[in-house]
């Protein structure tokens, strides 16, 4: 995941990879005409035989530190093969990538974020994964759709995390309520909170870009809604059911049961820990984590208790995921060892292995079979996620029109024009910003 | 001149004192969160004092991060670079302001341009010469596009202009070639240019950021901003001690560059655009 960088940098960095997009197809850099691309994995494959040469790996996040003990495992079988790591900053990677792309001097191997592989892969500079080397099907769905592009994979998941409900038990055994389980429960959840002396009884995200677009977008898809038509070639912002959302989204902030002022990332913490908020809405795994860092080991489990996202007012299930894939450069110059890497990250001891290192979940589901994987209720939140999972648009362009709805976001709830007029403007907006296919 | 009264001096002094204490806050919140740790920023992330002073950030960064490398490179870079804008926009502004030279009035605004295109617009072209040039991932691509920046021309173009004419063409008629006016009439006449523009070129590379992180394809070439960048990040956060005992380290240098040439600086930037 991914931190949350400020509005301002990441358009500039959004600007910066659009120009080196361009200046793929100006400069005849792009890779349409190459071998491979376009295609579906036909007539690839990668054998068993142990891998050889130098792979070169490219790594963002703070993932990057701990790889090494990966590739350590995988020299074991294949003592041919040297890896050589370059850490690159996360918020930056998409403009180095694409320029790295543009210009034919890429790594052998990355990784990307749920976030950036859109824009990365709207390049056209990567590989399709080779016939036979996964299937589909032993992945969650969302992690394994969101880098097909028209019916084709180009990424092999790696992990995945999905967002749950963490809330104060000792707050809301007070005011007398139970986890929220549907939009309506989740409503009552807030008010009896707030009667019984919670400020602000909900966190939600309140830096109005495209990660609030995200959240809306889950409430959304709980509400039958989307952003985009399934072809992905028609933005939809402004459907009823999405109009409907925004309105119960933005009621929450207005009614005082979360404020539009935070908290911002960093104190989200601190809130929670000081009653300020009863429970964050849509929040990732990690937070238990911090919260055991900010107020010592136990403390979450003492004091938090988790839920799967609420459903819609019809029964439809969508909860906020993420994650990483392995993607492998057109001009790789090591294909083999670089998939073959892929593969053996793919698969589940190896997967488990990474979450015990890391604690980064599994994206394959035979991997939360493992008994190192059971009786842990955070990873049994997450799971539960998985199985609804919630895709971002997959154009190029979404981060833009992200931003364009969290921009609209922030009028309905402070400058009081309606649900339907901010969605209708964020429509035409992302109708001039088009989908970049 | 004119002596303001006591009373108006205090509240000069005064006011003056309450602005720079407002300025410096934000520097003392960062220079006292370098010696937090990262749970003391979760759990009272607006917190002024550390609860106890650690410098484990600070190990970190060099021990662990390689941060003295990071430094090292972003010393050679901005070291060149310093050098090479004192050396050619001295000479490049003394033939704009003292030579005549065909299509001399096109090359001035040629400069002015250079200034204002953006540099998003410059960055992919400029990209691909270093590539074709074949010099990705080395300090020398990293230092060319700020050895001779737009800025330091015109800087010294315009403080060409005060030295008078009178000056160098009586040192002509005692005999003196090009090269001895230039060294000894010129450039000691130009003192607060040449610190202003070893000061802002220091600037510009040093914290340069965008450049350096995509030309540097390893982390051997990396310079401090872009080591930074990485050495902070942490699982699913940023490391905020990490990052602020960073900004620390990497602001030293500029501090006391600064410090140095304060004066010549303050002079050269006052008196830059009266010329």
């Amino acid at each position: 995941m991914h931190l949350y960088p400020s509005s301002r940098r990441r358009a500039t960095m959004l600007g910066l990879a659009l120009v080196t997009a361009g200046a793929l197809a100006l400069t005849g850099c792009g890779r349409s005409d190459d071998t491979g691309t376009g295609g579906d994995g036909a007539g690839t494959t990668i054998d068993d035989k142990p891998a050889k040469g130098t792979v070169e790996v490219w790594t963002q996040g703070a993932d990057g530190a701990k790889l090494p003990e990966m590739f350590e495992k995988f020299k074991k079988d294949n003592p041919d093969v040297t890896i050589k790591m370059t850490q690159v900053p996360d918020t930056e990677f998409i403009s180095k990538m694409t320029a790295a792309i543009t210009a034919g001097t890429v790594p052998d191997l990355i990784y990307a974020f749920t976030e950036s592989q859109s824009a990365l892969l709207a390049t056209d500079g990567f590989d399709p994964v080779p016939d036979g080397l996964v299937k589909a099907d032993d992945f969650f769905p969302a992690i394994w759709d969101n880098s097909v592009i028209d019916d084709i994979a180009y990424g092999v998941p790696w992990y995945a995390y999905a967002d749950m409900t963490i809330y104060r038990k000792d707050l809301a055994k007070k005011a007398g309520v139970e986890a929220p389980t549907d939009w309506d429960s989740l409503r009552t959840f807030g008010e009896k909170l707030k009667a019984s002396g919670v400020e602000y009884p909900l966190a939600l995200y309140v830096n109005y870009d495209s990660y609030t677009a995200r959240q809306l977008l889950t409430f959304a898809k709980q509400n039958d809604g989307g952003f985009i038509s399934d072809d992905q070639k028609t933005w939809t912002i402004n459907s009823p059911e999405n109009v409907e959302a925004l309105e119960y989204w933005s009621g929450l902030i207005k009614d005082g049961l979360a404020s539009p002022d935070g908290p911002a990332f960093l104190d989200t913490v601190s809130w929670s820990t000081t009653g300020k908020n009863a429970a964050i809405i849509d929040g990732g795994p990690w937070f238990i984590g911090w919260f055991d860092d900010a107020n010592g080991k136990g403390w979450a489990d003492e004091n938090l208790d988790l839920a799967v996202a609420p459903v819609g007012p019809d029964g439809d299930e969508a909860t906020t995921v993420g994650g990483g894939s392995w993607f492998v450069p057109q001009d790789s110059e090591n294909k083999d060892a670089a998939w073959k890497f892929a593969r053996f990250m793919s698969q589940p001891e190896n997967q488990v292995q990474w979450y015990q290192i890391f604690h980064n979940m599994p994206a394959l589901k035979a991997a939360w079979d493992d008994p190192a994987m059971q009786g842990d209720r955070v990873l049994d939140t997450v799971k539960a996620g998985l199985e609804t999972g919630v895709n971002l648009p997959k154009v190029s362009t979404w981060t833009q029109v992200g931003d364009v709805i969290g921009q609209q976001i922030e009028k309905v709830v402070r400058g009081g024009i309606s649900a339907k007029d901010a969605l209708d403007e964020a429509q035409k907006q992302a109708e001039s910003i088009g989908t970049g296919q | 001149m004119k002596t303001l009264s006591p009373t108006r001096q205090a509240l000069t002094y005064t006011a003056l004192v309450v602005i720079t204490i407002f300025m410096l806050l934000p520097f003392v919140w960062v220079l006292f969160g370098s010696f937090k740790t990262q749970s003391e920023f979760l759990h009272s992330p607006g917190a002024w004092l550390p609860d106890s002073f650690q410098i484990q950030n600070y190990v970190q960064l060099f021990a662990e991060r390689g941060f003295g490398n990071y430094m090292v490179n972003s010393v050679i870079v901005s070291g060149v670079a310093v050098v090479g804008n004192v050396v050619f926009s001295a000479m490049a502004g003394y033939a704009l302001a003292k030579l005549r030279f065909r299509r001399r009035a096109l090359v001035f605004p040629l400069v002015i341009a250079a200034m204002i295109v953006p540099y998003v617009a410059l960055f992919v072209p400029q990209f691909m010469v270093v590539v074709q040039m074949g010099l990705v991932n080395t300090l020398t691509a990293i230092i060319l596009p700020v050895l001779v920046l737009p800025l330091s021309v015109f800087i010294m173009r315009q403080f060409a202009h005060s030295v008078p004419f009178e000056l160098m063409e009586a040192a002509r008629l005692d005999g003196a070639g090009e090269a001895r006016l230039f060294f000894r009439i010129f450039l000691p006449l130009t003192g607060p240019g040449l610190a202003t523009v070893a000061i802002l070129s220091f600037l510009t590379s040093w914290n340069n950021f965008l450049w350096p992180l995509v030309v540097a394809q390893s982390q051997d070439t990396y310079t401090a901003p872009v080591g930074l960048s990485v050495a902070s990040q942490a699982s699913n956060t940023i490391s905020f001690g990490l990052l602020l005992a960073g900004a620390m380290v990497v602001l030293l240098p500029i501090l006391i560059l600064f410090l140095f040439l304060q004066k010549y600086f303050i002079q050269g930037v006052a008196t830059a655009g009266l010329k």
